[in-house]
């Protein structure tokens, strides 16, 4: 029996040395390299002043070419939308910058289907994994990652179980200093090609609120940033579009832009084209040049 | 609970340590204990389900008892085919009951009828074709008389329910485990080595070979329509991974796991893909159920004897309702239809007994022949997988067809999870280096290096183990 415990302590200990110097590894990797997704820009992004910041996912991120909003409105912007991200998740990155002493002056805010979203999405926090050890990430996914202890203190457990975003293979292209398809300065990733156009259908019914949007309301009060509520479009098809009046008796002041496109603009059913994207950019610089001046 | 889970982790140990103090008090005790610990296991998936492996490893017990007391073989062969329709039953009710209803319902339609027949909303129970096997092969070995009935109830029920190969084999027979169950175990260090090196490498065939292929073909099976001929060809060969990672890995975990316990299991693989032809590849794969094919099912039926005809009959009847044991899909049968097919010239020429012993046994290569052999078996085989896992006969159709396109469009592709068709190969091919050169032992963990091997294997685990999906093994909906 001694000879077999010994044997198991032995994989034991190799397994748990071996966890916590890959952890080591591969959060020095990410820490430094180039970023690679919105999340690791944020976490290098130096002390600097924005006029407006997009905030959302996917449907923000392929829809609002910052450069082209700044053009249009001489006003700096940053597109940070993420690909799968609720408005928790948006809440984050939020308050990564401003804890990186970022000031911003007007959030737009992608409000949608995500309302009925509440907690964490893993695509998002995936990302956010490596940098768990920072405070504000931290204090940020405690109350939301049904296995936050395991993440924080088991070595290696927080990349073993986003292996698909923070595993060997972002890892080993992030410490070759491979570029990311994004440029992060502008953020903004058009959907090139042609989707399928399947069905797609906000919610029948609207949850009684949402927490995140009291926190952006609180937040954004606190450091004397306008918030702007806002609605991406979609296609024709949609079903449930009475979603959209539903959403707005829970936020009456939600710019509606659900259904200002023809069918042509879009890459699916809730994703614009490129050319969709530049003209719903056009469309948001119109209105921030034309809207009132804050009280 | 699943076999790469943390709840696992936690569940053996204690298993273990509790099974091995009870070592010293008594065996029934230790038996108790383990029959607990498997029904424990089995309700961790479904309590309710319990009942019935409960159920029908009574109805076995008693009907096996019946059977051996029995005073008339009129009296033996009633209990004979009680057990048996009740069975039978219960995998016709909760495994094909929908099948038949829905195929017959289209057969109507046919006919420009519109049947509205009712189909039943249950859920599979884990492990019921496994376990039914266990009892079927147990009540047709007492009638045959080739074994006594058990008496002992506790013995019998952990006979069924013995947690490692509970939900998804190896399929056990009752002249190779029973036996063991009534001898008191000694403790063993390098039979516990053995099995923890067993559990790495069956943890590592699926968390990195199945659940990586798995990604990948998940990918290009679901968008096959814009995949390319070298794509198809990937995801197809992915998946003949994907399946063998999973099914093998989950074995070596069983297997591992039960010589923790001083408790020997049946092989079920034995580097099936290295098979030179077709009929070697199935005395390799799921080797118990194709003994148990074999045995229960083509010898009654008159197995070789009777003529040419007689045995290409059997043949396609056990190829046939092979497929169908997997699931009530049509394209599971036509698996099966297409592997009878493949075994057939080898049938009509008398090849089928041609390669008994694992190829290139005394050097380090195989022969070019050997080898040309073994590519065309493999893709004779990764064909056959399509079938297996597209969701209709038709889409296996279309994937094929596209597939012998020749279509190059494209070349290397992006799949829809962001990576590239061909980025799985290097791991596959160094997985494939590590099983040519462990073919004559269970796991790769023997002679000069084993220690460097494991060290390998670990540092493989964490860092290409796939854990955030913590997928299913594919095996457990049978």
């Amino acid at each position: 029996m001694r000879k077999f415990l010994k044997y198991v302590l032995a994989i034991a200990v190799f397994v748990t040395a071996s966890a916590a110097v890959l952890d080591g590894l591969y959060t020095y990797i990410y820490a430094h390299s180039k970023p690679r997704n919105k999340f690791q820009y944020l976490m290098q992004i130096k002390p600097r002043h924005y006029d407006n910041i997009f905030l959302g996912s996917s449907r923000t991120a392929n829809h609002i070419n910052s450069e082209t909003f700044t053009r249009l409105t001489g006003q700096s912007a940053i597109n940070l939308g993420i690909d799968g991200a609720i408005l928790e998740d948006s809440f984050l990155e939020l308050k990564l910058l401003l804890s990186k002493n970022v000031t911003v002056s007007r959030v737009y805010l992608q409000v949608d289907y995500l309302f009925e979203k509440e907690g964490v999405s893993f695509v998002a926090n995936s990302s956010a994994l490596p940098f768990l050890r920072t405070p504000v990430v931290r204090e940020h996914l405690r109350p939301m990652l049904p296995d936050f202890e395991r993440s924080l203190y088991l070595p290696f457990y927080r990349y073993a179980t986003a292996d698909f975003a923070t595993g060997f293979r972002q890892v080993t292209l992030s410490a070759a200093g491979k570029k990311a398809k994004v440029d992060f300065n502008n953020g903004y990733s058009p959907k090139e090609g042609m989707g399928k156009f399947t069905p797609f259908w906000l919610p029948k019914t609207i949850r009684e609120r949402n927490t995140a949007i009291d926190k952006f309301r609180k937040i954004c009060a606190e450091h004397n940033i306008e918030l702007v509520f806002f609605i991406a479009p979609v296609c024709s098809e949609t079903g449930n579009l009475d979603y959209v009046s539903k959403l707005k008796t829970k936020i009456p002041e939600l710019k509606d832009y659900s259904r200002i496109f023809p069918d042509s603009e879009f890459f699916n059913c809730n994703h614009l084209l490129p050319q969709g994207a530049e003209a719903f950019t056009k469309i948001l610089a119109q209105d921030r040049i034309t809207s009132p001046p804050r009280p | 609970m699943l076999f790469n889970s943390l709840a696992y982790l936690a569940f053996l140990p204690v298993v273990f340590v509790v099974y091995w103090l009870l070592n010293r008090k008594s065996l029934q005790l230790q038996h108790l204990f383990l029959l607990g610990a498997s029904y424990f296991f089995y309700a961790c998936w479904d309590w309710r389900f319990l009942f019935l492996l409960i159920f029908s490893t009574g109805l076995d017990y008693f009907t096996g008892l019946k059977m051996a007391n029995a005073r008339s073989l009129w009296t033996k062969k009633t209990w004979f085919w009680i057990s048996i329709v009740i069975n039978l039953g219960f995998l016709g009710v909760f495994k094909y009951y929908n099948f038949f209803v829905d195929s017959f319902a289209d057969l109507l339609r046919n006919f420009g009828l519109t049947p509205h027949f009712y189909t039943l909303q249950i859920v599979l129970p884990v492990g019921i074709s496994f376990y039914t096997f266990h009892g079927l092969s147990y009540v047709i070995d007492i009638y045959k008389d080739r074994i006594e009935a058990e008496k002992n109830p506790v013995d019998y029920a952990l006979f069924v329910s013995y947690f490692p190969l509970l939900v998804a084999g190896p399929i056990e027979r009752a002249t190779h485990l029973l036996p063991q169950l009534k001898k008191r175990r000694v403790f063993s260090s390098e039979k516990a080595i053995d099995g923890i090196n067993q559990i790495v490498w069956g943890l590592f065939k699926k968390v990195v070979i199945a659940d990586s292929c798995a990604s990948y073909a998940n990918a290009v099976f679901a968008d096959s329509a814009s995949a390319n001929s070298l794509s198809l060809f990937l995801g197809a060969v992915y998946f003949a991974f994907q399946i063998y990672g999973d099914f093998s890995g989950y074995s070596d975990i069983a297997l591992g796991t039960s010589k923790l316990f001083g408790i020997d299991l049946l092989r079920n693989f034995n580097y099936p893909y290295f098979s030179r032809d077709i009929a070697e590849f199935w005395r390799r794969w799921h080797i118990s159920l194709s003994s148990w094919f074999r045995d229960y099912l083509y010898v009654p039926l008159g197995g070789s004897r009777g003529g040419m005809w007689m045995k290409v009959r059997n043949t396609f009847i056990i190829f046939i309702v092979s497929g169908f044991w997997h699931g009530a899909k049509w394209t599971f049968i036509a698996w099966g239809f297409l592997n009878a097919l493949y075994f057939l010239p080898l049938l009509l020429s008398n090849n089928n007994r041609n390669h008994l012993v694992i190829v290139a046994k005394d050097s380090i290569l195989p022969s070019f022949r050997d080898f040309l052999r073994i590519s065309i078996t493999f893709f004779l085989t990764t064909i056959a997988w399509i079938f297996f896992r597209a969701d209709s006969i038709t889409d296996a159709f279309q994937y094929i067809t596209h597939l012998f396109s020749a279509d190059f469009a494209g070349g290397v592709q992006q799949l829809s999870i962001e990576r590239y068709s061909v980025e799985l190969l290097p791991l596959l091919l160094l997985f494939m280096v590590f099983e040519w050169h462990s073919r004559l032992h269970e796991h790769p963990f023997f002679g000069r290096f084993s220690t460097a091997k494991m060290g390998m294997v670990l540092i493989a685990l964490l860092l290409f183990g796939v854990y955030s999906e913590a997928g299913n093994f594919i095996y457990f909906q049978f």
